[in-house]
């Protein structure tokens, strides 16, 4: 049964973090809320894709189990050294990347399958930057895994994507939490999942000092981003912030089932102001 | 002809390195406009310049000292003791005032323009200076103290150079937090903002770290202009005006020898906007 109103989740970018949204989604099921819209980028892309397809909440943290294990992150590129310290002699065939990505494909070929965005059961937009103009691309077709891919390729980490002459990488550069993305389609009750970075002080190597600056950037464009979308369009947002209580790093894996919980938690808060928009129509 | 008394008038003069001093050359059309500024607000590149502006020098005088302000060579003077620190970490201790290059020709040059003691309060026009605090990555707007120890503490170009500590805080460059800050002229009280913008130039090429790297700041840095730019749109009353000089090719730092050209871009932009200023002003 459809909604009078059209809701929208969008999951945004967050590393392990965007598990939370498993919390987010139990909490809507359990209330017998059906989502009409789902939006992701960054990490949140893997969660909508696959809550997308109709998996339940359960389902889906079972799947993660097996999809975002710490080997992912694991994978050296064993020539990026080389292409550090020796730029000229090793310039990257096409770029510059830390972490190989056999395992991630295999790993999201698995979770997906040969599934596209045809496949889905509620509608799914996902969003990557282009990473050469720094616009906003937002994928509607072609395979999902590709699409998620695409939307997870942290700078620096993953490589990007090619896709339909675009050079695609991970959302966040052009919008952490797209909101935007609902609204263009139409959303009129908007479920904003978001995350602020972890800090990471004290920058004592060099390594934590870049990644804390960009973290800095990324943190202050999901406010400017976050409201202007708020101050431009009527639909209702509800923001969802979840507050870990405790830094979590970006690929730490273990802290998922913490993180869940904390994303249930913030869904249950929400969750009355959120009924109260649908009975009144 | 000077504006009404009761319209506030600012100049806000966005991050975008040495293409700032294209700023001067708004400035200098306004001025032979008789369009007079009631506030400057400067972030990064845009503080060093705007600084000129609100110090009082008249607009050539300004164009002059801007050469000589910033010395050619700040990039080429590598803080070895900090790359050491940067890539033996354990051994060394890194620590976060990190950057590659030392800061002395840098403060030097400020010094030099704007007098080693000159304070905020004896600037002739009242003068803000948007730095980000790097441990909350907060903007931090300073209109007190030292015009130079601020200016320099906003031009901590991530990496290139060292955050300053003052006042207890780790400062380093606005562009990481507001790049264009028109909502400080804002909450001032400007009725009409004219706004110098700045993109930062993207990477032909992204095949190395640092091309890829600085490809990445690139893209967050000129969205985060594009949407904080838009809300404050949204936000706020105030007419505000985007004056956006056009450069064919990128400015590095060290391009000195081209101010005087770049200077020509900034009164080019402005003049097309000129018209309509005097209008708002009556």
């Amino acid at each position: 049964m459809s909604n009078a109103r059209k809701i929208a989740l969008v999951i945004g970018w967050g590393s392990v973090k965007c598990a939370a949204a498993l919390g987010v989604l139990r909490v809507l099921h359990r209330a017998g809320i059906q989502i009409d819209l789902l939006v992701g980028g960054g990490g949140g892309s893997i969660y909508a894709g696959l809550a997308a397809l109709g998996h339940t909440a359960d389902e889906i943290v079972e799947m993660n189990a097996r999809l975002w294990t710490r080997e992912v992150t694991e994978q050296p590129n064993r020539l990026a050294p080389l292409q550090l310290l020796f730029p000229r002699q090793f310039k990257a065939r096409e770029f510059f990347y830390l972490r190989g990505d056999r395992l991630v494909n295999q790993r999201l070929q698995a979770a997906f399958g040969e599934r596209t965005f045809a496949d889905c059961t509620i509608p799914l937009f996902i969003t990557a930057t282009d990473y050469l103009t720094g616009e906003q691309v937002t994928l509607t077709d072609g395979p999902l895994w590709e699409a998620v891919r695409a939307s997870i390729a942290l700078p620096l980490v993953f490589a990007p994507v090619r896709r339909g002459g675009r050079l695609l990488a991970d959302g966040y550069l052009s919008d952490p939490l797209p909101v935007g993305v609902a609204m263009r389609e139409g959303a009129q009750i908007i479920l904003a999942l978001g995350f602020e970075s972890t800090p990471i002080l004290p920058l004592d190597t060099f390594g934590k000092f870049v990644f804390h600056i960009q973290s800095v950037m990324t943190d202050n464009l999901l406010k400017a981003s976050y409201s202007f979308h708020n101050m431009a369009h009527h639909a209702e947002v509800l923001p969802i912030f979840p507050d870990f209580e405790r830094p979590i790093h970006q690929f730490d894996t273990q802290a998922v089932p913490h993180i869940i919980e904390v994303g249930e938690r913030a869904g249950e808060k929400i969750l009355p102001a959120l009924q109260r928009l649908l009975e009144g129509g | 002809m000077s504006a009404p008394a009761k319209q506030r008038v600012a100049l806000v003069i966005g991050a975008g390195g040495l293409k700032c001093a294209a700023a001067l050359g708004t400035w200098r059309r306004l001025v032979e406009a008789g369009i007079a500024i009631d506030l400057v607000v400067g972030c990064s590149g845009g503080a060093i310049f705007g600084a000129l502006a609100a110090l009082g020098f008249e607009p050539e005088q300004a164009a002059k000292t801007a050469m000589k302000l910033w010395l050619g060579d700040v990039t080429k003077r590598v803080n070895y003791a900090a790359l050491g620190r940067a890539s033996l970490p354990g051994l060394l201790k890194f620590n976060e005032r990190f950057g590659i290059f030392k800061d002395t020709r840098l403060r030097i040059g400020f010094e030099a323009a704007y007098g080693k003691f000159t304070m905020f309060e004896q600037t002739r026009i009242p003068f803000h200076v948007v730095t980000t605090d790097l441990h909350t990555g907060k903007p931090v707007v300073l209109n007190r103290g030292r015009v130079a120890e601020a200016v320099r503490a906003s031009a901590s170009v991530p990496v290139v150079f060292e955050p300053v500590l003052l006042n207890g805080r780790m400062l380093m460059d606005g562009a990481i937090s507001n790049p264009l800050p028109v909502d400080v002229a804002v909450r001032e009280g400007a009725d009409l903002i004219i706004a110098v913008a700045f993109e930062t130039p993207r990477q032909p090429d992204v095949r190395t770290a640092g091309a890829y790297a600085l490809q990445m700041f690139a893209n967050i840095t000129n969205q985060l202009l594009a949407y904080q730019f838009a809300a404050a749109n949204l936000m706020h009353h105030a007419e505000i005006v985007t004056i956006a000089p056009h450069f064919e090719q990128n400015i590095s730092f060290n391009d000195v020898a081209r101010i005087p050209f770049i200077i020509e871009q900034g009164a080019l932009a402005a003049e097309p906007h000129l018209d309509y200023l005097k209008r708002l002003l009556g």
